[in-house]
């Protein structure tokens, strides 16, 4: 390691949900950390919606917990009601999501932190960081104080010189009364980085003591509320309801009226927006004969009267924005407490960027969340998460923490954005994970909680239960197979289950195939009794993977063999020092791609947008040849 | 790489001509051909092609007077520098010139190297170039006509547009996953039925072709079986003659099986007279037998042929037993009515009940232009690319096809068993994936793109 003296081992840049995650990790792992927030009261912030989950999102949560991370644990407490979605489809899309208590989450995240060991806590704005050589030296702040270290975490969000939007009047400021984040972009770029421009929008708040409820339809949560960690063994709370309403024909002609005035139809915001989050104009612009949207009236929390508009983000001007909100049903005489806006801010695209989330020019610097173009609190956890890790197995000289797509959402979510970059805030959706009949909410622990033993993030007790619990779950699996009731004594529950009753002894295996039944159906059955006894306290969890893999077990098993057709493309790997621009035969566009991207494996290499499978035929024969051949052309090493 | 070095051939027919054409690709084309080249103008690297004029010459002597075209990279067939050398016609001045330039540095193309070349820098996708492949070797003009087709890219494109359908029912399924909360008319699963079906029909009528698409590609391959002295080999001089048609002898046929070649009105038919079959003890004559069945195997039909002088016996109902075992389309031939009949039409009738049975004399001419008729309506009903059909002619892109078939099937089971949206779109990418192979496009974006455009998502 460099005897170069430092004042911490690791700097994180911004105090939001990568930010927290990142700085958790590696002080967690033991190095000393600071992270350097311009607002220490609203460390964890949610910028947007009061809601954490939903698809996808909520299995990058339970894998963000697997790993050891902070969010799942937080939101648990900090929820205020919880759902599972998709409980009508295959457990692989199981998304479990919860409204949040916006300034509950805030302060159990900062609780966190401030009662971690080797992290610090600095109020300011990181103005520049400097590099040393082709490695980074540490950062500056904006009152000139200077602070060494071996790796910086940037972790900006929306604040690298925010713009935000309401009607034609802009103002710089990281969210709505918040100050940007100048200099730092510009450092960076002098630095060489290519920095981008992106655009996102929020919907405006409002009193709910202005809200008629009776005019809205009610959504509670779950009767049976599912925790987001492994670590919470149940969730015991009041929740509260979310309240659904639908604009009119009305609104969207209140809407049209002010367009003139809009930033977005005018010109005036230039970044690039999200098309799954489209504010409520662009959605009556691009969807003209839908004649109604959706309105969630979501609570902003336990000790607010504030309620927060899901669905209808807006840059409109104030006096369109509170027009169009009182055609609404339930919303006649509504409150505004806090406009909708749209804010720009800059981006650097990922496609800089290692799996490890370090950056490919300068060493020890790494980027995560909202910087690297995506959108979403659990996206920028999860990279905040596999940074921190990252810096620290660096700094000890260890191999790197790599998960491809097949480990998990976390996978995919960096396998997108260092291969193919991208060009709107980028969230993660379910039918982006080609393997996600695996990557369920349910088995995040199977998956991915060695990996944060291993780091330390996850304790000796937890571990020791996954590792009883995987004993469990095969042991049950082989006496599925081998218990095989009576008929006489099952075909009464058959026929209640309105499934067809037995002529002759089936293993529990094969009854537990049919969809309808599950192992406690059986519970008059004395072996079954005893089965189910056996497995104490973990239950309910053993007997939910049990059902699982057998019910699916042939589309499983096809999907394992995908997998490993996959992972024979990822495991040819491609030597950094490969020179793409000498090799000739490959086509213009992908010599200059893969030369940008330099991917690690074929894999990963077919993935970028513009290399060919002629370009992979191609890279194919010269690895297959053995690099080795004189005619290759190679780097300096 | 092979691809650094600079390649060369003659790419004009041998024979006699008004014109020949050298082509020449590579990163050193422009180099060599400076070398051997003078002209009134310098040969420059400046704009997309050029035409020179001028003189190719070895060490100061005049070998042709030619026109260069130049082709630049990217801007060329291979996508490399090539460079295209007119010179008078005649198999010894292009070899000179072959020559000239071999010497100067390029090494002989390979057959097919130049369209490898093209696939390998992007200029072409694998069934473009494979199109190419078939092009060269097209001896036919329906042949010729289905490897142009694929060459402008028709079956990448029709494939492109199933592909278009299936990622536009996966979308339908997807929204409901990723977007179950939203306000969106998810479509029913009897519709998603429908579009797979109807998907799924559009990818057997490919299947389809393939046998169409062979015929036209590989032409018919027709066997004239008989006992002995019915008159088959004269039935194929007969046949051969008539058309005026005969291509070539092809070498290396076995000795005892004849091998011609037939163009009926652009439909090429290759015709093989066999050894008579009969039971034998004799190991030469057993031998011949048995290559004769092994020709009847491979072939796509058979004219069986009899000798109306005689009537039917032993032999004549073992080959029809051998040839009924085949199953294979069967052209009955009465052969010799112009001698006194004795054959017992109604048995023979009775044997092939469907088949048609033609009455000719293959010795006197009699009737072998009906015969000749009927072989083009078996080639049209079976070969012919109706006006802007695409066929499918190779068995690699049968294979694919029939697999993602089978994806699709996997994908209605699941529906059928009322699983999950996430479980049947498992099985349409897996197709999606496999008609990417085939025209190299992978899935990635395009589902969420599709989502994008048609629903109003986001809350």
């Amino acid at each position: 390691m460099e005897t170069r003296r430092v004042d911490y081992d690791v700097i994180v840049v911004g105090g939001g949900h990568a930010g927290c995650e990142a700085a958790l990790a590696a002080s967690r792992m033991g190095v000393r950390t600071l992270m350097i927030t311009m607002n220490i009261s609203t460390i964890a912030q949610m910028s947007c919606n009061p809601a954490i989950g939903g698809p996808a999102k909520g299995n990058l949560v339970r894998e963000i917990d697997a790993l050891g991370g902070e969010m799942g644990m937080a939101i648990d407490d900090a929820g205020i009601q919880f759902r599972m979605l998709n409980r009508s489809k295959g457990p692989a899309v199981w998304a479990p999501r919860a409204q949040a208590d916006r300034l509950g989450y805030s302060v159990r995240m900062r609780c966190a932190l401030e009662s971690q060991e080797g992290l610090e806590i600095f109020q300011g704005m990181v103005s520049s960081v400097w590099a040393q050589g082709d490695s980074i030296g540490g950062v500056e702040t904006s009152t000139g104080r200077r602070i060494a270290c071996h790796t910086v975490i940037l972790t900006c969000g929306t604040f690298l010189n925010g713009l935000t939007h309401i009607g034609l009047e802009s103002f710089p400021a990281g969210r709505a009364g918040e100050f940007p984040a100048v200099g730092l972009t510009e450092s960076l770029v002098d630095l060489g980085f290519e920095a981008g421009r992106l655009k996102t929008g929020t919907p405006p708040r409002i009193d709910g003591r202005s809200i008629d409820f009776s005019q809205t339809e009610i959504q509670n949560g779950d009767s049976d509320p599912q925790p987001f960690s492994y670590r919470t063994k149940s969730i015991r709370i009041e929740q509260l309801p979310v309240y659904l309403s639908y604009t009119s024909p009305e609104t969207h002609l209140v809407l049209s009226s002010g367009l003139d005035r809009s930033p977005l139809y005018t010109g005036k915001i230039v970044g690039i927006g999200p098309r799954y989050c489209p504010s409520i104009e662009d959605k009556i612009v691009r969807f003209k004969d839908k004649e109604h949207h959706q309105v969630f009236l979501e609570p902003e929390g336990r000790q607010s009267r504030e309620y927060y508009v899901n669905g209808f983000a807006t840059s409109l001007p104030e006096d369109v924005q509170v027009r169009a909100l009182r055609t609404i049903p339930g919303l006649g005489n509504v409150r505004i407490t806090r406009l909708g806006y749209a804010i720009e801010y800059d981006f650097f695209p990922p496609t800089q960027l290692k799996s490890t989330l370090e950056t490919k020019r300068i060493q020890n610097l790494y980027f995560a969340g909202q910087i690297n173009g995506t959108s979403g609190y659990e996206e920028a956890a999860a990279q905040g998460l596999v940074a921190g890790v990252n810096a620290v197995l660096k700094i000890r000289r260890e191999e790197p923490f790599l998960l491809d797509r097949s480990h998990g959402y976390i996978g995919v979510l960096i396998d997108d954005l260092v291969t193919k970059g991208t060009n709107e805030p980028y969230r993660l959706f379910t039918s982006r994970a080609e393997y996600r009949l695996l990557l369920r909410q349910d088995n995040a622990d199977r998956r991915l909680m060695r990996y944060g033993y291993r780091f330390g993030l996850i304790s000796n007790g937890q571990i020791a239960t996954l590792e009883q619990k995987e004993k469990l779950i095969s042991n049950l699996i082989q006496q599925c197979k081998k218990v095989k009731p009576a008929p006489e004594m099952i075909n009464t529950i058959l026929k209640k289950l309105k499934t067809t009753p037995l002529s002759s002894r089936q293993s529990l295996y094969q009854l537990l195939k049919r969809p309808q039944i599950h192992l406690v159906d059986f519970r008059t059955v004395k072996e079954v009794d005893r089965l189910l006894d056996h497995l104490g306290d973990l239950c309910k969890d053993v007997v939910e993977q049990v059902e699982i893999e057998i019910k699916y077990a042939g589309y499983f098993q096809r999907q394992m063999e995908q997998i490993e057709r996959f992972r024979n493309l990822e495991q040819k790997c491609i030597p950094e020092t490969i020179a793409y621009q000498t090799i000739s035969t490959l086509s213009k566009e992908a010599r200059e791609k893969l030369t940008k991207i330099r991917p690690i494996s074929l894999g990963q290499a077919a993935r970028i947008s513009g290399v060919s499978p002629a370009d992979i035929s191609i890279l194919a024969v010269l690895l297959e040849k053995g690099v080795t051949d004189k005619k290759v052309p190679r780097g300096t090493n | 790489m092979k691809c650094n070095d600079t390649i060369a051939a003659i790419s004009t027919p041998p024979g006699e001509g008004g014109i020949a054409v050298v082509r020449m690709s590579g990163t050193s084309s422009l180099s060599i051909i400076r070398k051997v080249f003078r002209g009134k103008n310098p040969i420059q690297k400046n704009s997309k092609g050029q035409v020179y004029h001028g003189w190719i010459v070895e060490k100061d002597e005049p070998i042709d007077e030619v026109v260069l075209t130049l082709f630049h990279s990217p801007h060329s067939y291979t996508g490399e520098d090539v460079i295209e050398v007119s010179c008078h016609g005649g198999l010894f001045i292009s070899r000179r010139i072959l020559e000239v330039l071999i010497q100067y540095g390029a090494r002989p193309a390979e057959p097919g190297e130049f369209t490898q070349r093209a696939f390998f820098n992007g200029k072409m996708d694998l069934t473009q170039a494979e199109a190419v492949a078939d092009l060269i070797r097209a001896k036919t003009e329906s042949a010729r006509r289905v490897a142009i087709y694929e060459l402008e890219g028709h079956l990448s494109g029709r494939l492109q547009k199933i592909r278009e359908d299936l990622i536009k029912i996966c979308s339908l399924l997807e929204v409901e996953l990723d977007f179950g909360e939203e306000d969106i008319m998810f479509v029913s699963r009897k519709e998603i039925k429908h579009l797979l079906i109807k998907t799924r029909g559009e990818l057997q009528h490919f299947v389809d072709s393939y046998r169409r698409g062979k015929v036209c590609r590989e032409g018919i391959r027709m066997v004239i079986a008989g006992r002995p002295n019915v008159g088959k080999s004269s039935l194929l001089n007969g046949l051969v003659e008539r058309e005026r048609a005969i291509v070539t002898e092809i070498p290396g046929t076995t000795r005892d099986t004849v091998e011609d070649v037939l163009d009926i009105e652009g439909f090429l038919f290759t015709v093989t007279d066999t050894a008579g079959i009969r039971e034998t003890q004799d190991p030469i004559e057993r031998e011949g037998v048995r290559r004769t069945e092994k020709v009847l195997d491979i072939s796509d039909l058979v004219l069986l042929v009899f000798d109306g002088s005689e009537s039917l016996n032993r032999e004549d109902e073992m080959i029809v037993r051998r040839v009924k075992e085949m199953r294979k389309p069967v052209i009955v031939l009465i052969n010799k009515i112009d001698l006194k009949q004795q054959i017992n039409i109604h048995k023979l009738k009775k044997w092939f009940p469907d088949e048609e049975v033609l009455r000719i004399s293959a010795l006197k001419k009699e009737h072998v232009s009906r015969l000749v008729q009927t072989l083009k309506g078996t080639a049209i009903s079976g070969g012919i690319p109706h006006e802007g059909e695409v066929l499918i002619t190779r068995a690699r892109h049968k294979n694919c096809i029939l697999h993602a078939i089978e994806l699709i099937k996997k994908a209605e089971a699941s529906l059928r068993k009322s699983m999950s949206q996430e479980f049947i779109v498992m099985d349409i990418r897996g197709a999606l994936d496999v008609l990417g192979e085939m025209i190299g496009k992978t899935v990635t974006d395009d589902i969420l793109n599709q989502i994008f455009s048609d629903f109003c998502v986001g809350k």
